[in-house]
């Protein structure tokens, strides 16, 4: 379905819903809660708590439809209520520590990157343990960034949503996000060559 | 202007800017055709930035594979008992 056609529908089953008809809700339900509940999972990165949130996110869609503006997107609308409803659970959580965008730029020395490589672009891949592990990591400095990049980079490079529909839904332009996006992917890179190089010397030394 | 202590000056752009502002939209293959080749020329003059881009194409590979993910089968009719209920308790 295209997007155009995808926000069609939208709207239609929204105007059910708000004259009252609860099976328009079912469908809302149907076409929403694994969208939802992805993107309260990376906020929250508990399926039991990303389950919670995506019902919290719905019990609000369920109150508050009246206040949502038919002119608008309603997909941008309600993901950022599922948004918030993750984020308000994770402030009842022990608070994790996060890091800021500035402490793992990439570093320059005489003008050239100091670029230490990543574990692995070939045999490490073919591994999937390894491989694996290389993603949970990434996953742990994604989930170190501050919200805005890491709603970014959740969204874009994670969920695959398209950059103008996530723009939409933060309410930022084209050129913001791509230099977040950026920005957090860089941070995890570096994040990621500081493994490498905390685990390399031995094998550095013997080739 | 181009640095003077930058080594890849007289390749043209800089190994900051390729970083900084070039990499993205080359990995991803919607650079422009005319900052392509900048950026192709660097790259065949700098294998730092060879490297770095690599890694950074294997970054974005990892996170990638992150999305693969389990949704609970009954969770469309777990949020559906959930509003229900929440509405039956409504005064």
């Amino acid at each position: 379905m295209s997007a155009a056609a995808d926000a069609a529908a939208d709207l239609a089953l929204v105007r059910r819903f708000k004259a009252g008809d609860e099976a328009a809700f079912e469908e809302l339900v149907e076409r929403y809660h694994a969208r939802v509940y992805s993107l309260a999972y990376g906020v929250l990165r508990n399926p039991e708590d990303a389950e919670e949130a995506t019902q919290d996110a719905f019990w609000t869609l369920y109150r508050k439809i009246g206040t949502f503006d038919d002119t608008k997107k309603f997909f941008s609308w309600f993901y950022r209520v599922a948004l918030n409803q993750a984020y308000s659970r994770l402030r009842r959580r022990k608070p994790v520590p996060t890091v800021s965008i500035e402490d793992y730029l990439p570093r320059f020395r005489d003008g050239k990157p100091v670029a230490f490589e990543v574990p692995d672009a070939d045999a490490r891949v073919e591994d999937a343990a390894s491989a694996r592990e290389l993603a949970q990591r990434a996953s742990e400095f994604i989930a170190e960034l501050p919200r805005a990049y890491r709603d970014v980079i959740w969204m874009v490079d994670v969920e695959q949503m398209s950059p103008a529909d996530v723009a939409e839904t933060l309410g930022i332009s084209i050129p913001a996000l791509k230099s977040r996006l950026h920005r957090a992917r860089l941070h995890v890179r570096e994040r990621l060559s500081g493994i490498s190089r905390a685990t390399a010397p031995a094998k550095a030394a013997s080739s | 202007m181009k640095k003077p202590d930058d080594p890849c000056a007289p390749h043209g752009v800089s190994c900051e800017k390729v970083i900084l502002e070039f990499l993205a939209d080359y990995s991803e293959g919607t650079m422009s055709r005319v900052d392509r080749i900048e950026m192709e020329r660097h790259l065949s003059a700098c294998p730092p930035c060879g490297v770095y881009l690599e890694s950074y194409k294997v970054t974005g590979v990892a996170i990638r594979s992150l999305k693969p993910r389990e949704i609970p089968a009954d969770l469309a009719q777990a949020v559906l008992a959930f509003v229900r209920a929440r509405r039956g308790k409504k005064p």
